[in-house]
């Protein structure tokens, strides 16, 4: 036991509390404010001062701090403030703020800027001055520049990778032996001008956000001789019901997202797919069975369901002839009509999947669902995200293969025929005998289909 | 016979501790505190310490000794020292923390004040009152107004344990 007597905690001497506290953080520091007023006094001539500056109240508190600091002239040790870079009211404020640090002998200072930096302005005399001091770089990157009329790239011996993003957009002009990369970012506001002759090398091309002609991408990517790696992301174009990708022998990977227009992708080298959007892509590599290794679609459908949608599907899947996974996303309530539809069409030939989810959000006539969506492919995995009704309905419909031999009986399905086995391997759903079933309620379903 | 000499040439010093506790320690060992050095260089070789008690002095003597002799190869050991020497009572860590204020051996304080910052930082003002033995001296409505002048510092869960 110590003899504590005259140094127990209260009794401990400010100028101690005070050296304590420092060792806190300011917010935490702010909480031991509450213990007695010794330590009020402590925090409010805390050294280290440390603010998140989001808001215009903020500005006001953190003003008032340091309007306090300032007439005290009390020390301040460490600064350190982080910003929004939106908030006018306190980026006004920061040189104020800092010459009152300063004022009281500020050691440390940290400067943190959220959200992004307003932009920067730059014209094209001072975007070539900048090139034409540094003719070596590598890699040049542009973002968020007011100011430029256009960007001009040329002369870089060494020039490998560009990257250009920005919100008003410019004409480019890039003419680069060497470049092996282009990365292209806009708002999709105004029609992208981007010349890019004499790029021989360019193995990886990404446009993103932007507006283009029609046969744009075709011109562009024509160009290209060693393509590998093409990404479209959120390409518009106006009167495009259809765009060719490429017609590249080189190109081995390829991602299109949220693009309007069907594409038609040609491309019989191609190693992986990834494709996102509304649209079924029409794929004109199959003939030679391309060595396509990974794949991965994402199908949106807004409305009705009839059969040339299925057909379509079908041959996608049946001409890349590799598709490991596919999504298919109905968020709206939608109709099913399969008029002239023949279930018997081409029933040797029906692509092989390995994952196929499908999201239902609205309920149709699910058996006939079933049966399209299984003349369409044959997926190894089938989950299914929807209500219980369907979901129920659904199950019941397939794992009627297992309790018959559906084949030698009357109105059987081609599937029927050439399913051997099914299985639900899980199932998350509310027990229906107990509860009333929600009409939206999500529940999930996967099933194993075993194929002939 | 090196080592011999350099004992002979060693000078000592004395320290009373606040209940007369006499400890003789090499000046050189002594010096790392601000307070002994400046009674040093005026010529003493005893120093009252009417503030520090024994079992605080004891300890803190041992801090001196070992960070005397700190090479580049000891690191790790006094790594292991200070960490020893933390782990102990909130009392403990204030009866030297007065003690290391007094006698001004700043990385001494630093360290003290920072093992206890760290220990009550996730806290609620309740056990920290308990810890610190505080006597809160707000009325109600002061205490009040302090929250919400701080409302976002009083955000979220806090520790209630007092070790």
């Amino acid at each position: 036991m110590l003899t504590m007597g005259t140094t127990t905690g209260d009794m401990l001497p400010d100028c101690i509390i005070h050296i304590l506290l420092s060792h806190l953080g300011y917010k935490e520091a702010a909480r031991m404010s509450i213990l007695s007023k010794t330590w009020l006094r402590a925090w409010l001539t805390h050294p280290n001062l440390e603010f998140r500056v989001y808001d215009f109240k903020c500005v006001k508190i953190v003003d008032g701090i340091l309007e306090r600091y300032r007439v005290g002239e009390i020390p301040i040790e460490k600064f350190n403030f982080t910003i929004s870079a939106t908030l006018l009211e306190g980026l006004f404020m920061i040189d104020k703020w800092l010459g009152v640090a300063l004022q009281n002998g500020v050691k440390y200072v940290e400067f943190g800027c959220t959200d992004f930096l307003p932009s920067v302005l730059l014209d094209d005399s001072m975007l070539q001055t900048l090139l034409i001091s540094c003719p070596m770089i590598v890699s040049f990157t542009i973002k968020h520049c007011i100011g430029l009329e256009k960007i001009e790239l040329r002369n870089l011996q060494k020039i490998k990778m560009v990257s250009v993003h920005m919100d008003k957009e410019p004409p480019v002009e890039i003419q680069a032996p060497t470049l092996e990369q282009f990365f292209y970012c806009g708002l999709a506001e105004q029609t992208l001008k981007l010349e890019m002759g004499a790029c021989q090398n360019l193995k990886s091309l990404k446009l993103s956000c932007v507006k283009v002609s029609d046969g744009f991408l075709e011109h562009l990517t024509s160009g290209c001789q060693f393509l590998e790696s093409l990404m479209l992301d959120n390409i518009f174009s106006k009167e495009l019901k259809k765009f060719k990708v490429c017609r590249s022998q080189s190109l081995k990977k390829l991602e299109i997202r949220g693009c309007n227009g069907v594409a038609v992708i040609e491309a019989p080298n191609l190693e992986s797919l990834e494709y996102v959007g509304y649209q079924i892509p029409v794929l004109k590599t199959a003939k030679t069975f391309g060595p396509l290794k990974h794949s991965r679609m994402e199908l949106y459908r807004l409305s009705n369901l009839n059969a040339l949608w299925f057909c379509k599907l079908r041959k996608f899947l049946f001409n890349s002839n590799s598709l490991s996974h596919i999504t298919l996303h109905f968020p709206n309530s939608i109709k099913i009509d399969m008029e002239n539809w023949d279930p018997y069409r081409g029933i040797f030939a029906i692509p092989q999947v390995d994952v196929l989810n499908v999201h239902l959000a609205w309920p149709l006539k699910c058996q006939i669902f079933v049966d399209v969506l299984l003349w369409s492919c044959h997926p190894r995995r089938l989950n299914l995200f929807s209500t219980v009704q369907i979901i129920t309905c659904f199950r019941n419909h397939l794992m009627r293969v297992n309790c018959s031999s559906p084949c030698t009986s009357q109105g059987s399905k081609p599937w029927q025929c050439q399913l051997k086995d099914a299985r639900v391997l899980e199932f998350y759903g509310q027990d229906l005998s107990q509860k009333p079933v929600e009409h939206n309620e999500r529940s999930r379903i996967c099933f194993s289909l075993d194929w002939k | 016979m090196a080592s011999t000499t350099e004992t002979k040439q060693k000078k000592m010093l004395i320290l009373k501790s606040a209940d007369n506790d006499e400890f003789e320690i090499e000046e050189s060992v002594g010096v790392q505190s601000e307070t002994i050095k400046n009674l040093v260089e005026d010529g003493f070789t005893f120093v009252p310490l009417p503030n520090v008690y024994t079992k605080a002095l004891i300890k803190i003597i041992d801090y001196l000794k070992k960070h005397a002799n700190k090479t580049d190869s000891n690191d790790e050991e006094i790594k292991t020292f200070d960490k020893d020497f933390v782990n102990t009572t909130f009392d403990d860590l204030f009866e030297l923390v007065s003690a290391a204020n007094y006698l001004h051996i700043s990385c001494l304080m630093n360290m003290l004040c920072q093992t206890i910052a760290d220990r009550i930082k996730d806290k609620s003002p309740e056990a920290v009152r308990k810890i610190f033995h505080i006597n809160c001296d707000y009325t109600p409505e002061e205490e009040a107004k302090i929250r919400k002048a701080n409302a976002q510092a009083f955000e979220g869960q806090f520790d209630e344990s007092l070790d």
